[in-house]
């Protein structure tokens, strides 16, 4: 009788310290957006966002999000109603948000049994100089850059770190989701007692999809690790996203640098996949880069393996895949052949060569152009149109610069006739140069279907190394309970 | 009182109209992403072509020289203006000229940026 009252007072004071544990949200971001626009791409995660917050009675919330954007604002405005700040994504804003919440926790207005979640969704640079994270565009500018976010302010998230520390030595559960491109740098924040979640590995660009099927999912009762597993479920996308728990710590040790290159894709403005292969010309590299593959490969053979169930009928076996990775291989193989052989006929065609430049000196000016500038360039049909404007120019001095100009292209025009002289394949490897680049099967479309069996294989990788945890070994992404 | 007023709202008056001439396009160095054209023999940048906003930038005479390799290409160039423009043309000096692929997807995918302001020239 007496076990049975004191389990009831147990349990009690269970849910009163249940009770009494309270949620802290941090929002920041929505920053970096071109100027002269009404919306930006985080809309829709603002809104889902709200969504969370409104159905969160008793949730603290402090937001900082964009600025100069009419209809984002407007969404901000509306929603968010009960936020305890609410005010744009500046530099000054971030710095007031740490100190309030450190002074939280220092004064114990924050306490053991807490949860403090900051939501970082912004644009994100990648990690340069010290910085043990990486930056954020704030709202004031308008990147140009997506990988240094040049033209945006930025702040960056290595102040968080103090935070971090002062959540942990309370008792204050922590998380941080970042949602921003190259946000795979943030897991190094992540310890026993904050979980953190990412978009998209260390060197990888970012997609809307995931923070805003993320934010979605976000409802009272789940987990980060299970919001997370069913939001990388769902991504197709060319984005790498990551998860600070043992098991995602461990298959992103296996997977994230072999599988790297092949999420990457030709672009005309922020291109990964050029300076990657340049980085790889050499033979040790494409010798590393192919052992890498067929490293890859064989993890992929080995889960298959794994998930393979067999089934007797009579004397006969059959065997069936649960997790089928037919379509990835190939995909990777598609790719992989196709890279080998554009960097195979590049290197026989020695493009190289057409970065090498030649000056010509006038009396009134010098200049340089290189060797693809001089095969490109129709200099008979210039100097035609120039000799036209002389016929009609009555200024002596503008009569003199046109001659100069005559001049000039004269004599690239004899180098060019001499070099094609020298190296006769130079008369049509501009041509063939294009023809090779043509043939590089790989654009957006390619990487995302990558990305989107890397999901099945990630998965599986996940839960075979999940089996292998100790059950009370620290988990702070499934201990976050929304 | 009035008699200092009415002179002030005069001044300010013709401020408004003297800022209202100005095409928008300060001196300085610019970050201009368009295309290069040869149009009656000129070699010039043209940005924002075939739109409301068209910009049309001539440079001297043997500045043409970096133009030359890049007729009908778009182009990503460094771009100083020294003197105030007038309407839709602009004078400059090309100082740094590439090759860029303009992007499909980026409907606005041409434009001039502003890297540093300096003083015009009289």
């Amino acid at each position: 009788m007496k076990t049975s009252k004191n389990l009831i007072i147990f349990v009690i004071m269970c849910l009163g310290l249940q009770a009494h544990a309270t949620d802290y949200l941090m929002f920041i971001g929505a920053g970096g957006e071109p100027a002269k626009q009404s919306t930006t791409l985080f809309d829709p995660m603002i809104k889902n966002m709200a969504t969370y917050v409104n159905q969160s009675p008793g949730l603290k919330v402090n937001v900082a999000l964009n600025g100069g954007h009419a209809k984002t604002e407007e969404i901000i405005k509306n929603s968010f109603g009960a936020a305890e700040s609410k005010t744009n994504f500046q530099e000054s804003d971030y710095k007031r948000l740490i100190e309030n919440y450190k002074k939280k926790l220092e004064n114990n207005e924050m306490v053991s049994g807490d949860q403090f979640m900051i939501y970082i969704d912004s644009h994100g640079a990648e990690k340069y100089g010290n910085l043990k994270t990486h930056a954020i565009a704030t709202s004031e500018g308008s990147l140009t850059n997506l990988n240094t976010l040049a033209g945006a302010s930025v702040v960056n998230l290595d102040q968080l770190e103090e935070l971090k520390k002062l959540a942990k030595a309370k008792g204050v559960k922590m998380a941080i989701i970042d949602g921003s491109c190259h946000s795979g740098n943030t897991q190094s924040l992540a310890d026993e007692n904050t979980c953190v979640i990412s978009s998209t590995g260390p060197n990888h660009y970012a997609y809307s999809p995931f923070s805003e099927n993320f934010s979605a999912s976000m409802v009272k009762g789940k987990n980060l690790e299970e919001i997370f597993l069913e939001t990388r479920g769902k991504d197709t996308t060319a984005a790498l996203p990551m998860i600070s728990t043992q098991s995602g710590q461990e298959v992103t040790d296996l997977l994230y640098k072999k599988i790297t290159p092949f999420l990457y894709h030709f672009d005309n403005d922020h291109d990964k996949l050029t300076p990657y292969l340049k980085n790889h010309e050499s033979d040790e590299s494409q010798c590393l880069a192919e052992e890498s593959y067929s490293s890859l490969v064989e993890t992929i053979k080995k889960i298959e393996e794994l998930n393979t169930v067999s089934k007797k009928f009579l004397w006969w076996t059959r065997k069936k895949m649960t997790v089928n990775l037919t379509n990835l291989k190939a995909l990777l193989a598609s790719y992989e052949n196709s890279m080998v052989q554009v960097q195979r006929q590049m290197k026989e065609l020695g493009p190289d060569r057409l970065n090498q430049k030649e000056i010509f000196r006038t009396p009134s000016q010098t200049v340089q152009y290189s060797w693809r500038d001089l095969l490109t360039t129709d200099y008979k049909t210039i100097v035609a149109g120039l000799q036209e404007r002389l016929k009609s120019a009555t200024d002596s001095w503008d009569i003199g610069q046109m001659k100069d100009l005559i001049s000039t292209y004269d004599q690239a025009n004899l180098k060019k006739e001499e070099l094609i002289k020298a190296q006769p394949d130079l008369a049509n490897i501009i041509e063939k140069e294009s023809a090779i680049k043509k043939s590089i099967a790989s654009n957006y479309f390619t990487a995302a279907a990558i990305g989107k069996e890397e999901r099945k294989l990630y998965a599986a990788l996940y839960k075979s190394s999940q089996k292998d945890q100790l059950l009370d070994a620290p988990n702070p992404c499934r201990n976050f309970k929304l | 009182m009035r008699l200092i007023l009415l002179p002030l709202f005069l001044l300010l008056l013709s401020l408004t109209a003297q800022a209202q001439e100005w095409t928008g396009i300060g001196c300085g160095t610019y970050e201009v992403k368009g295309v290069v054209r040869s149009s009656k023999n000129v070699l010039l940048v043209i940005v924002n072509e075939k739109s409301k906003s068209e910009i049309v930038i001539t440079v001297p005479i043997p500045n043409e020289a970096l133009l030359a390799p890049h007729i009908d290409k778009t182009i990503l160039a460094k771009l100083v203006i020294n003197s105030k423009a007038s309407g839709a043309h602009i004078l400059g000096t090309i100082q740094d000229i590439q090759a860029r692929v303009p992007n499909p997807l980026a409907s606005r995918d041409t434009g001039m940026q502003l890297m540093a302001k300096t003083e015009c020239k009289k």
